[in-house]
């Protein structure tokens, strides 16, 4: 059961046109997320985490536009779904949550009338029934006096009790895949501790599967089961967390994991990747890696790698672990 | 959460200058690098053209720029190098004491590793007196030789910073350092999990401000008397009445 695919992204191409030219903000993505278990997306601002979660729930607005590539949810694909079954499925099967809560909650209703409303859209409760559904969920987000809260503004609310409510509403619909953009980046650590809590414990007991978009490289190893680190429009790596950290093989993650100061070793020195991620809108010819690369190889900048498979449940995209031959084939499609 | 950083005086001058968290705002987008970090060089007193081009240029090598860049505007640079710009210009001034203003908050990691390591060197090279002020207590423990924890306006612990972080004697600074994802997967803590939101500093709780949420076996004193800052171990004090007996 647990191993079962319950998401499959397949080259996914969005990009964005702006004045600059084309910005392939996701370029070529490829995913599996399989029935309860959790994915982490992680990378650095602007590499097309957010973009990738938002095309998973065909919410790209112009001047953005999916490109290419399948995003098959349950066997069925996405892309192809018309607009009105894509409307039950959001919020419904497949629900999504947002770094700042308040930019998603509507200011002008409260708490009651917001989870009704995602309840009563998708046909699961109405009237009075919704009421006692929702209060029955915030309970379950762990927020005390549910039934007053049910009663106020998003406003009225601190910054864990409302992301407690944005989540109580993506639960609310019995989803099977819940999108987390960075749930828990604008509250203080002590807060993140709870709510990545109370999310796993959600995972663990409705069997939901988790796409958890994080820079946070901590995040990741204590709330993931597997992850995709994404650099430039592209997942570089992709593997089991445990492998992932103490292994890491693309050049970006291993840089990754040495930039981050750890707690309690001042031993441990830091090394700073050298230069800044590339402008997605003038992205380099060859690995989108090469200029910061510390093992750059001549061919590495002019042609683009594929991605390979060391091992079994591993892929990585970079031509260190595979012939630089291959990328020919491999370039027209990226 | 705020870290002090001492070292000797370089300067008899008393002198100040702040660090940002975000450099754009507090650099003149009208102005070339150059022209901003000139200014305060002129103001003190560096005057002919030829000792500013060499102080420039040196203080642009300090934050890992070359002259090319510096007739650029800041609006063309990235964020973490805007930072630098702000670092440069920051030293310029020859401060005895830099406030850094969660100068690392807005940046990537990869550019939070590049600027952290600049405030490092500069702090061991010119010996460089910094409060580096920041939520996030890793790259606090990474950059500072002592650490002062904050909560709800007061400091409540205050000690050198390996002996905070390794043995914490308030019940919030052990929370927050259990709360912190470890990416070591076996190190994660049991934690010591904080219920509920910080009080507004509104209306801060009477006795211990931390008393609402502590997890500690309180006595009678946590509700009624606000404990003060006592050293529990040499220079490594909190404010708890629970502390000593920990
Ligand atoms: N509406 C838009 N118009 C133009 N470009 C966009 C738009 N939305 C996103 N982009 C661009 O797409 C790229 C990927 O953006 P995305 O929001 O996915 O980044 P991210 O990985 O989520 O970063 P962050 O960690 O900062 O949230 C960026 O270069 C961004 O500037
Ligand atoms: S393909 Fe080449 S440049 Fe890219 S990450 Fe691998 S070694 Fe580095
Ligand atoms: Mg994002």
């Amino acid at each position: 059961m647990m191993e079962r695919t319950l998401l499959e992204v397949k080259n996914l191409q969005t990009h964005f046109s702006t004045y600059r030219g084309t910005l392939r903000a996701v370029d070529g993505v490829s995913l599996t997320v399989r029935r309860g278990e959790t994915l982490a997306l992680v990378g650095e601002s602007g590499c097309g985490k957010s973009v990738t979660g938002l095309s998973i729930m065909r919410l790209v607005r112009r001047p953005g536009r999916i490109i290419q590539g399948e995003i098959s949810f349950d066997k069925e694909d996405l892309l192809k779904k018309p607009r009105a079954e894509m409307r039950q499925i959001r919020g419904g099967r497949i629900a999504m949550v947002f770094q700042d809560p308040l930019s998603t909650l509507n200011p002008a209703f409260t708490v009651q009338n917001q989870i009704s409303e995602s309840l009563k859209i998708h046909g699961v409760a109405s009237g009075r029934e919704a009421k006692e559904r929702s209060i029955q969920l915030l309970e379950a987000m762990g927020i005390p006096a549910a039934r007053e809260r049910l009663r106020n503004y998003p406003h009225e609310l601190s910054g864990g009790m409302r992301q407690r409510v944005m989540i109580a509403i993506a639960a609310s619909c019995e989803p099977e895949l819940l999108i987390a953009d960075e749930p828990t980046t604008a509250l203080d650590v002590t807060l993140q501790a709870q709510i990545m809590d109370l999310l796993a414990q959600i995972k663990k007991e409705r069997g939901l599967a988790i796409i958890l978009i994080t820079h946070d490289l901590g995040i990741v190893s204590q709330f993931s089961d597997r992850a995709a680190v994404m650099y430039a429009g592209h997942i570089v790596e992709q593997g089991a967390v445990e492998s992932l950290l103490e292994e890491p093989l693309h050049p970006y993650t291993r840089g990754l994991l040495q930039c981050v100061p750890r707690l309690g070793r001042p031993d441990l020195p830091i090394t700073p990747i050298e230069g800044s991620v590339p402008d997605m809108a003038a992205l380099p010819t060859g690995c989108r890696f090469a200029p910061r690369c510390p093992h750059v190889m001549e061919h590495c900048w002019q042609s683009m790698p594929l991605t390979y498979e060391p091992a079994p449940g591993r892929s990585v995209r970079c031509f260190l672990y595979g012939e630089a031959g291959d990328s020919v084939r491999g370039v027209d499609t990226t | 959460m705020l870290e002090i950083a001492s070292g000797e005086l370089r300067q008899l001058r008393p002198r100040m200058q702040m660090i940002f968290q975000d450099p754009f705002s507090s650099l003149n987008p009208h102005k070339t690098v150059e022209q901003i970090i000139a200014l305060p060089l002129r103001i003190r007193g560096t005057r002919s053209r030829e000792a500013l081009d060499k102080r420039i240029k040196e203080l642009l090598q300090l934050v890992g720029f070359d002259l090319s860049q510096a007739h650029r505007f800041p609006h063309q640079f990235s964020g973490g190098q805007r930072q630098r710009i702000g670092i440069a210009r920051t030293l310029a001034c020859e401060p005895e004491l830099v406030i850094a203003d969660e100068p690392v908050a807005s940046l990537d990691v990869s550019i939070q590793a590049q600027i952290l390591e600049i405030l490092r060197g500069l702090q061991q090279r010119f010996r460089l007196t910094t409060v580096f002020i920041s939520h996030d207590i890793s790259v606090v423990s990474h950059v500072s030789q002592r650490i002062a924890i904050m909560y709800l306006g007061k400091i409540v612990e205050i000690g050198p910073a390996q002996s905070v972080i390794r043995q914490p004697l308030h019940p919030y600074t052990r929370a927050l350092l259990d709360a912190v994802p470890r990416i070591e997967r076996g190190a994660q803590k049991e934690a010591a999990l904080l219920s509920g939101d910080p009080p507004s500093p509104m209306s801060i709780p009477p006795g211990c401000r931390f008393h609402t949420r502590c997890y500690l076996d309180q006595i009678p004193q946590c509700r009624s008397t606000e404990p003060q800052l006592r050293a529990v171990r040499p220079s490594h004090s909190a404010a708890c009445h629970l502390a000593a007996s920990q």
